[in-house]
C-alpha cells in the first residue's frame, strides 16, 4: 500500500511539472512569435515573385514592374465566380478604353491547372489575360505573399472544388498595392478603383 | 422567344383557373456564356417562377453537352467564395421566382463534350420534384457577358 501511494504521488508530481512546463512554453511562444507582420504588414504583403506562364515558361514579376495590374486568383474549374470575375474586369477595362490595367490570373489549383490550362481559361475572354501556375510550392509561397486562402473541397461527385479568396487585388503603376474590388462591389465603383490605378 | 410566348400564355391561362394546390412552374431567360472547347466547366444560369398554391423543387438538370450536371450554390463569406453542391436541390415557393444568377446558384456542367457557341442554345432538361420535367433552350451568350441576351 505504502509503495503504491508514492507511485501515486510521484505520477502526480510528475503531471505537474510536465503541467508547468507546458505552461511555461507555452506563454514563451506566445511572446517569441514573429511580430513583424503585424508591425509592418505593407511590407510584408506583395513582394516579388516568380511562376510559370502559361507558355510553360518562367514568369517573373518584374515584368510587372511601371504597369498598373489586377490579380485574381481562382481556378479553371470554376465555372461561376472566376468568368464572372475576369469577364467583369475585362469589361470594365474595355470600358475605360486602352490596356490597362493588365490583368493577371493565377490558380490557386495547380494541381489541375497547368500553363495549358491557365492559358485556355485566360484566352476565354477574347481579351489579353495573363493566365499563371507554378509548381504547388511556388503557388503557396505566392498565396501566402498576397494573404490569399485557398483549400480544397469535396464535391460529392468524386471531384473536388477550391473554396478561395475572391477579392481583386490591385496595384498602381510604382507596383504599391492600391486596395481590392470585391465580387459584391457595384460595376461603377470597380470601374472607378480601375480608373484610379491606370490615372 | 416562341417558347417563350407559349410558357406565357400558359402562365396566362393558368392564372385565369385560380390558385389551385399545385406549383405552376415556367422557366425563363435561361443563358451562359460561352466556352470554345469542349472541355471544362461551365454555368448555366436562369430564373423560375412559380404561380401555383404550393412550392416545388428542382431537383435535377441534365444535358448532352455535359458528362455531369450538378445544382450548386455558390457563397460568399469574408472574401471567400464557396461552392457547394445543393444536394437538396433549389425550393421555388408559390408564388415566388427564384434567380439563379452569377457568384448565387447555377447549374454546372462538368466536362463539357461539346462547346458552348455563342450565339447558339443548348438543350437542357430540368427535373422538379413535383411538376416533373421541363426542356428548356439555353442560350449561349459572349464570354463577357453579365447576364441573359436582352429581349428583342
Amino acid at each position: 500500500m505504502r509503495s503504491f501511494r508514492i507511485i501515486l504521488w510521484a505520477m502526480v508530481a510528475i503531471a505537474a511539472v510536465l503541467f508547468g512546463v507546458m505552461f511555461f512554453q507555452q506563454s514563451r511562444g506566445v511572446s517569441s512569435e514573429p511580430v513583424s507582420h503585424a508591425a509592418n504588414p505593407a511590407k510584408d504583403f506583395g513582394g516579388a515573385f516568380t511562376l510559370v506562364g502559361a507558355d510553360g515558361k518562367p514568369f517573373s514579376s518584374t515584368e510587372l514592374a511601371g504597369k498598373p495590374y489586377a490579380l485574381f486568383f481562382g481556378f479553371t474549374h470554376c465555372p461561376d465566380v472566376c468568368p464572372t470575375t475576369l469577364a467583369r474586369l475585362v469589361r470594365l477595362r474595355q470600358e475605360l478604353g486602352g490596356s490597362e490595367p493588365q490583368i493577371l490570373f493565377v490558380t490557386v489549383d495547380p494541381k489541375r491547372d497547368g500553363p495549358k490550362e491557365v492559358g485556355t481559361y485566360a484566352s476565354l475572354f477574347n481579351a489579353p489575360i495573363v493566365g499563371l501556375t507554378g509548381s504547388p510550392e511556388q503557388i503557396a509561397q505566392v498565396k501566402k505573399q498576397f494573404g490569399i486562402f485557398s483549400q480544397e473541397v469535396n464535391d460529392g461527385a468524386g471531384g473536388y472544388t477550391v473554396d478561395h479568396t475572391a477579392s481583386v487585388l490591385l496595384f498602381g503603376k510604382d507596383g504599391a498595392f492600391a486596395g481590392t474590388i470585391s465580387p459584391e462591389e457595384s460595376d461603377e465603383m470597380a470601374r472607378a478603383k480601375l480608373k484610379r490605378i491606370t490615372a | 422567344m416562341k417558347s417563350e410566348l407559349v410558357s406565357l400564355a400558359a402562365l396566362l391561362l393558368a392564372a385565369c383557373g385560380g390558385p389551385a394546390a399545385a406549383p405552376n412552374i415556367a422557366v425563363r431567360d435561361a443563358w451562359a456564356r460561352a466556352v470554345p472547347q469542349a472541355k471544362g466547366s461551365a454555368a448555366v444560369y436562369l430564373t423560375i417562377a412559380n404561380t401555383g398554391g404550393t412550392s416545388d423543387r428542382l431537383i435535377g438538370a441534365d444535358t448532352p453537352v455535359a458528362a455531369m450536371t450538378m445544382i450548386h450554390e455558390t457563397s460568399l463569406a469574408g472574401g471567400v467564395m464557396r461552392m457547394r453542391h445543393a444536394a437538396a436541390g433549389l425550393e421555388v415557393a408559390a408564388a415566388a421566382e427564384i434567380h439563379l444568377k452569377p457568384a448565387g446558384a447555377h447549374i454546372m456542367l462538368m466536362s463539357l463534350k461539346a462547346p458552348l457557341v455563342e450565339g447558339g442554345t443548348i438543350p437542357m432538361t430540368l427535373t422538379f420534384e413535383r411538376s416533373g420535367q421541363r426542356n428548356i433552350a439555353v442560350a449561349v451568350t459572349d464570354p463577357l457577358a453579365a447576364g441573359p441576351p436582352a429581349k428583342e
